[in-house]
C-alpha cells in the first residue's frame, strides 16, 4: 500500500461518463485543476477527487450525485460469484478498494441483521449522497428496491471533504 | 396492582427481553435512548395492549403511540427501527398470549403499527418542512447580507460622487471657488450649502465665486437655491459672486421672474476673481 491516498482514474472516468449531460461543468472543474482529461490508467490525489465530488454535488445537487453513484455501480463489472444483494453489499468494501488506495481512504463494512436487513458503515471520504446511490445501485442490480435510512444520529457528512462515517440501515 | 389475565405469567420476562433486545440493536434510536427508555416504552405499549384487548377497544393505543415518539428521540428513529420494535414486540406478545387472545393481539399490533407508521410519516414531513424552512432562512439571510454589502458599496460611491460633484477650492486668501457641473437640484444645493457655510466659517472667507458655466439649465428652484445660499453666506460675512452665466441661462433666469438684486454677477471667472480680491 502506498503512502498517499489516491483515487483511480477508472472510477473518476466512470463518474464523468455519468455526468455526460453536464459536460460543461466537468470541463470547467478539470480546467481549474489544469487537467485536460481523466486517464483511466492513472491514480489521482484522493483529496482532489473528493473535492471534485463535492463540487459536483454543490453544482448539481444531492439527488444528481445519488443517481451518479447508482449508475457507477450498476455499470461496474463484477465476477459471477457476486450473485445476490447480500453478496454484493458484503463486497462493497472490496469494490471500493479497487477504486481507492492509500492508508486512510476509509471503506465500507456490512453487517447483516437478518435476511432482508443490513447495517452498512461507510467511512469512505466523499459525499454521503454518492454513497447512498452506490448502495441503492448495488441493490437495484438484483431488482431490489431497498429502504436506505441513516442510523441514529443521522447524516454525519460535514459537506466539506473532511472524513466522516455514516451508518445506514438498509432493508429490502 | 392486579394484572389483567392476558400476559400475567410472562409479562415481566417479556418486557425485560424485548427491552434488552431493543437496547442492543446497533446504531439504532433504541441503543441511543438506552435500556431504561426502552423498558419504559415496552411497558407502556404492553400496558396499552392489555387494556385495549381486555376492553375490546383502542383508547389506550393513542398513549402507546405517543410513548414511541416521546421515549425515543423521533429524529433518531428510522422506519427500520419502528418496524423492528413492533415486530419484536408482536412476536414476544404472541408467544406469551393465550390461544384465545392471539387474534386480538395480532389485530392490535397490526393497527398499532399502522398508526405508528402514519405518525412516523407526519414526524418526517415535519422534519423536512423544518429543514426546508431553515434553508429558506439561510438563503434569505445570505441575500440580506449581500444586499447590505451592495448598499454599503453604493452609499460609499454616492458619497464619493457627492464630494466630487460639489468641489470647494480656495483660489486666493479669503476666496473660495465653487464650480458647478451638471444639474443643480435641491439635493445638491442643500449639500453645497451645508459644506460651503462650514468652509466659509472655517477659512474666514470674504468671497465665494459660484461658477455655473457647467450647469446646462437653470430653473426656478435652482435660482432660488442660489439666492438662499447667497443670503446665508452674507450672514457669515461673505459675498457670493455668480460667474459663467451662459446666454441660455441668462434668458432662463430672467424669464423665471426671480429677484436677482441680491446677486453679484461677473462675465467670467477672471473678472469674478479680480472682483473678489478687490474686496
Amino acid at each position: 500500500m502506498g503512502e498517499k491516498n489516491e483515487q483511480s482514474g477508472a472510477a473518476l472516468a466512470t463518474f464523468i461518463v455519468a455526468l455526460a449531460d453536464n459536460q460543461g461543468i466537468v470541463d470547467k472543474i478539470l480546467a481549474d485543476a489544469n487537467i485536460e482529461s481523466i486517464d483511466p490508467e492513472t491514480w489521482y490525489d484522493y483529496e482532489w477527487a473528493v473535492a471534485f465530488f463535492y463540487r459536483i454535488e454543490r453544482e448539481l445537487g444531492k439527488a444528481a450525485l445519488t443517481e451518479i453513484g447508482r449508475s457507477m455501480i450498476e455499470s461496474a463489472l463484477f465476477p459471477p460469484q457476486i450473485n445476490s444483494v447480500e453478496v454484493l453489499l458484503g463486497s462493497l468494501d472490496a469494490w471500493f478498494k479497487l477504486n481507492a488506495r492509500g492508508p486512510d481512504v476509509g471503506g465500507f463494512t456490512c453487517e447483516f441483521e437478518d435476511e432482508h436487513a443490513a447495517v452498512i458503515e461507510n467511512s469512505a471520504w466523499g459525499p454521503c449522497s454518492l454513497n447512498l446511490g452506490v448502495i441503492a445501485g448495488a441493490c437495484s442490480r438484483f431488482g431490489v428496491k431497498p429502504l436506505i435510512e441513516h442510523a441514529a444520529g443521522g447524516c454525519q457528512d460535514p459537506g466539506d471533504g473532511r472524513p466522516s462515517t455514516c451508518v445506514y440501515r438498509v432493508s429490502w | 396492582m392486579q394484572r389483567p389475565p392476558l400476559l400475567t405469567s410472562a409479562r415481566e420476562e417479556l418486557i425485560g427481553s424485548v427491552s434488552a433486545r431493543l437496547a442492543r440493536r446497533r446504531a439504532s434510536a433504541f441503543s441511543s435512548a438506552g435500556e431504561a427508555a426502552c423498558q419504559a416504552l415496552v411497558e407502556a405499549t404492553v400496558e396499552a395492549l392489555e387494556r385495549d384487548v381486555e376492553a375490546d377497544q383502542r383508547s389506550a393505543m393513542r398513549e402507546a403511540v405517543e410513548a414511541v415518539f416521546t421515549e425515543i428521540e423521533p429524529a433518531d428513529m428510522s422506519f427500520s427501527d419502528l418496524r423492528f420494535f413492533v415486530s419484536k414486540l408482536r412476536q414476544a406478545v404472541l408467544d406469551a398470549a393465550s390461544d384465545a387472545a392471539r387474534a386480538s393481539v395480532e389485530q392490535w399490533c397490526f393497527e398499532f403499527f399502522g398508526v405508528c407508521t402514519t405518525r412516523f410519516v407526519v414526524e418526517r414531513e415535519h422534519d423536512l418542512e423544518h429543514q426546508s424552512a431553515q434553508r429558506d432562512i439561510a438563503r434569505a439571510e445570505f441575500q440580506l447580507a449581500e444586499l447590505k454589502i451592495a448598499l454599503a458599496d453604493k452609499t460609499a460611491l454616492l458619497e464619493r460622487i457627492r464630494e466630487v460633484s460639489t468641489p470647494i477650492a480656495p483660489v486666493a486668501p479669503g476666496v473660495l471657488l465653487v464650480p458647478l457641473v451638471g444639474t443643480f437640484d435641491r439635493f445638491r444645493a442643500e449639500l453645497l450649502t451645508e459644506r460651503l457655510l462650514a468652509e466659509i466659517s472655517r477659512a474666514k472667507t470674504r468671497s465665494v465665486i459660484l461658477d455655473i458655466a457647467g450647469v446646462p439649465m437653470f430653473d426656478t428652484d435652482g435660482a432660488e437655491l442660489v439666492i438662499r445660499l447667497t443670503r446665508c453666506a452674507r450672514l457669515l460675512g461673505a459675498q457670493v459672486i455668480l460667474v459663467g452665466i451662459s446666454p441660455q441661462n441668462a434668458r432662463a433666469i430672467v424669464s423665471l421672474n426671480v429677484d436677482l438684486g441680491q446677486l453679484t454677477t461677473c462675465a467670467n471667472l477672471q473678472e469674478g476673481l479680480a472682483r473678489a480680491q478687490r474686496r
